[in-house]
């Protein structure tokens, strides 16, 4: 007997209906993301004061930390995502994971190059391989290990799972990026926002930081509305030639 | 100094910019593709 509730639930792990919800909502996503940007964006370069050490390179910071966090996240949710398709082999956990990692392979690459970029004026140097930049490095590699992994087998199956492990024994990265700063002497510096207490930033450089972050939630949830629908299509036309051979 | 702060934020605004273009028009891309290839399904089986 499947309650109203459940049937709810099995409603939406069902790939097709998910493929209707997300095409509905991919326009309010394109626009949440293009208010939330263009709000953002003026807080971040016109209403947000410059850093009394560090002057304009401050603004570097709007961009940099939340692609950090986007990266951490869709990572997360990846292996969140994986483990589901590993225990229940739902499909729509597996293409969910093999969506989404392109989407934070690029946030990953943003938050290097734009930590590089903001590491040349501020540290002296464009690089330097502490604790956070090399995991933050190592989860580049891991987010495109796993997208050749899921692409190189011919039996999508086998590729849903093998990609997944890869995706679970990556993760054990997150922690160690997260806490690398807490754990090592490194140059990059300690949890600003995230701490326990309170948060030692300026709230007029917290709310742009704010703003630029859920701008970068409405892009990842409209570019995954475009690759989900696309990788839901591939899907299809793969199992309908395996079966018509 | 103030000038080159100036550019290296640019820089960083102009990368993020064309990362995020070049991930958005590669996905719809690949959607046109694989739509495609829904299409010659239908068509066959029509």
């Amino acid at each position: 007997m499947i309650n109203r509730g459940n049937e709810l639930k099995l409603q939406l792990v069902n790939p097709g209906t998910l493929e209707r919800y997300t095409k509905a909502l991919s326009p309010w996503f394109c626009g949440a993301f293009v208010i939330s940007l263009i709000i953002g964006l003026w807080f971040a370069i016109f209403n947000s004061p410059p850093d009394y050490l560090q002057g304009e390179t401050v603004r570097i910071m709007y961009v940099h930390v939340p692609s950090a966090w986007m990266a951490l996240f869709i990572y997360s949710s990846m292996s969140v995502a994986s483990l589901i398709g590993l225990i229940y082999g739902h499909l729509v956990a597996f293409i969910y994971a093999k969506s989404v990692a392109p989407i934070g392979a690029v946030f990953t690459l943003i938050c290097l190059v734009t930590g590089s970029l903001w590491g040349k004026p501020m540290w002296g140097t464009w690089w330097v391989w502490d604790a956070r930049l090399t995991s933050m490095f190592i989860l580049l590699f891991i987010y495109i290990g796993f997208i050749i992994v899921s692409k190189s087998f011919n039996d999508p199956v086998k590729g849903d799972k093998i990609s997944s492990i890869f995706a679970l024994i990556g993760f054990i990265n997150i922690p160690i990026i997260k806490f690398s700063v807490d754990i090592w002497t490194t140059l990059h510096q300690p949890a600003t926002i995230s701490k326990l207490d309170s948060p030692s930033i300026h709230i007029d450089m917290l709310i742009p930081l704010l703003i630029m972050f859920v701008s970068f939630l409405f892009l990842f949830l409209y570019i995954f509305s475009i690759r989900f629908f696309s990788e839901l299509n591939l899907r299809r036309y793969v199992t309908y030639t395996l079966s018509s051979k | 100094m103030f000038t080159s702060h100036i550019a290296f934020v640019s820089l960083a605004y102009l990368f993020a910019f064309l990362a995020i273009l070049i991930l958005f028009f590669s996905s719809r891309l690949l959607s046109q593709k694989n739509l495609k290839l829904i299409e010659k399904i239908k068509e066959k089986n029509d």
